[in-house]
């Protein structure tokens, strides 16, 4: 199966749900899901790697933590990704770098501020061969 | 569940309030530990994440718990009501050019940083002081803060509480006013309902007024974050169990849960803070455009937040915190916590409507002591999706709506303005209506929107 992502209606907010064959998969398109809400991938040259590190009590809360990572790039550093690159992953930690650039105004509009990641319905699981996060934003 | 829960609506607002999981999470809420009286959701109640938006809960503060989840990500967000000397015949003919200075000195939209430069250190004294910082640092003057929620200042801020992550978020966004639902209205007051308490509020028909809307933008949204974070870990230690992990909470008393009490009122100050320089942005513009920049403040209320209060609990005085999770307090005459102007009447309760209706003015009453820790509800509440209300319009055709209607908006983005329709939204009047028949409020004045500034 190929690895995707969707957006899920909330009535006041947005889901994400990833899926892909991988842990791995399914958190670089959480990435790509989330980045996408908020300004056209396609404008975001991939030119800068910054480096991440995280750990967790377990793949849900690391997925937070990726995802609120995310969020605290383009807010306190002005630095937008759409990619993740993995170098090393367990379900309670993950090494590796968000791929991406710096904001520039002239050329990333950004259509949506997404507050926060959340825990509400936060879901990563695996059945059959399929690996499946589902996540919802504040906005 | 430990205590009752308790929905005010009408049949039409139950319905759409049946819809979703409000239902679910006023009862998830009610399971928590050391809640008591009753887990509310207020009439503009919707699905939130964890708590319903629009709920209301209190927890004994010896054996109760705070949850980060339960105030929310925009710590602080709150609504202010500045009253101008202007008729609406004044400011109708310069409405357009006064919106274009508005929205050209109030930073507002998606990632857009603030026009004041500040170091971390002046960063902490906003985080101490909130908006005495601002009329130091001369956004406004001293008699503005008389007539602001605990005097725009929350008493035990401690920056040093407060990650550098999350300073590091709201360094550049102080002064601004965001996306989403956030927005500088001008409106005219179209209809008085209780005398009395308007003219203690000083509000008459055909008085132009401007209603500010928001929060305390990334800061507030890291210190959340943070918190669900170490909550998350620190609660198993506390051997509390939940039923939606967005509920984590800890003891009011325990190191984590002081901590983030600190931090949120830090938070909540960075929001006093920026509605005050908003504030004083707004008069230069007003000053500017129509000759007349004296706004005085109605009253600043705080939707989102957790507050230490004596209510009287099963005919027990106790010392609570109330969490208001989209819910606004709604204090009855003589209360000391409100302006000594206000005392004969109540607290100034302000419910923004969606874009293009009607905004209220309420006054607190004792039922709300009696019911719902002094709170009601805290605007129209959201009905429809985001996406939903983005299919359902373009942004060309709503402006196009709003102004045969006589109502002109600036955005800074279209996908706002479509996302932010009238129609995505329940009726404000409906909701007015019910805190006002179930008495936990009175109807003061309604509001008419002449223009809006949106993020």
């Amino acid at each position: 199966m190929e690895a995707g992502y969707r957006i899920l209606e909330h009535p006041a907010d947005l889901g994400l749900e990833a899926w892909g064959e991988t842990l791995s998969d399914v958190f670089r398109q959480s990435v790509l899901g989330l980045v996408s809400v908020i300004v056209d991938p396609s404008t975001v040259n991939r030119v800068t790697q910054r480096p991440v590190e995280l750990q967790a009590s377990d793949p849900e809360h690391l997925l937070v933590r990726l995802l609120s990572e995310v969020l605290y790039c383009l807010d306190a550093e002005r630095f937008v990704a759409t990619q993740l690159v993995i170098d090393e992953m367990k379900g309670t930690g993950l090494k590796g770098a968000l791929v991406g650039e710096s904001l520039d105004p002239a050329r990333h509009v950004l259509s949506l501020d997404v507050k926060a990641i959340t825990y509400h319905q936060l879901s990563v699981t695996e059945k059959g061969r399929v690996v499946r996060a589902k996540v919802f934003v504040d906005i | 569940m430990l205590i009752e829960g308790l929905i005010y609506a009408d049949e039409t607002l139950i319905k759409a309030i049946e819809k979703d999981q409000t239902l679910g999470q006023v009862a998830n809420v009610a399971t928590l530990p050391g809640m008591v009286g009753r887990s509310l959701a207020m009439p503009d109640a919707h699905q939130g994440y964890g708590f319903a938006i629009g709920g209301v809960a209190a927890a004994d503060m010896e054996h109760g718990v705070v949850s980060a989840g339960g105030v929310g990500f925009d710590i602080n967000c709150g609504v202010r009501l500045l009253a101008s000397s202007l008729h609406a015949n004044e400011v109708r003919p310069v409405i357009e050019p006064l919106l274009n200075q508005l929205f050209r000195d109030i930073p507002c939209g998606t990632g857009k940083s603030g026009i004041v430069a500040m170091s971390f250190g002046e960063l902490d004294e906003v985080l101490q002081t909130g908006a005495r910082w601002s009329v130091k640092a001369g956004y406004g003057t001293e008699a503005d803060l008389n007539f602001i929620e605990e005097h725009g200042c929350l008493p035990g801020a401690d920056p040093s509480t407060v990650s550098k992550r999350a300073k590091q978020r709201g360094k550049d966004q102080l002064g601004t006013l965001g996306s989403g639902n956030h927005f500088v209205e001008v409106q005219v007051i179209d209809e008085i309902f209780d005398e009395q308490a308007a003219s203690a509020f000083g509000l008459t028909a055909g008085m132009v007024t401007v209603l500010i809307h928001t929060g305390s933008r990334g800061l507030g949204h890291q210190v959340c974050t943070d918190f669900l974070d170490t909550m998350q870990s620190a609660m198993t230690r506390y051997g509390i169990r939940i039923v939606d992990r967005q509920l984590a909470c800890v003891p009011i008393g325990s190191p984590e849960g002081q901590e983030y009490l600190s931090a949120m009122a830090a938070a909540a100050n960075f929001a006093f803070a920026n509605r005050q320089m908003i504030t004083h942005w707004t008069r230069e513009a007003f000053q500017r455009i129509v000759g007349r920049g004296d706004l005085r403040i109605v009253y600043d209320v705080s939707h989102n937040i957790a507050k230490v209060e004596e209510h009287t609990v099963k005919g027990r005085r106790m010392q609570v915190l109330v969490h208001r999770k989209g819910a606004t307090r709604a204090f009855p005459a003589g209360r000391p916590e409100i302006p000594k102007e206000y005392a004969n009447v109540g607290q100034p309760v302000l419910i923004p409507g969606s874009m293009g209706t009607s905004s209220y003015v309420l006054v607190g009453t004792e039922q709300a002591m009696e019911e719902t820790f002094g709170s009601c509800c805290h605007g129209a509440g959201r009905a429809k999706s985001r996406t939903a209300a983005k299919k359902e319009i373009t942004a060309e055709e709503l402006l196009k709506q709003l102004k045969e209607r006589g109502i002109h908006v600036r955005g800074a983005s279209k996908s706002g303005l479509t996302e932010e329709n009238p129609n995505a939204y329940k009726d404000v009047s409906a909701v007015v209506d019910v805190v006002d028949k179930a008495g936990i409020a009175k109807k003061v004045a309604r509001l008419i929107p002449m223009g809006v500034i949106k993020g």
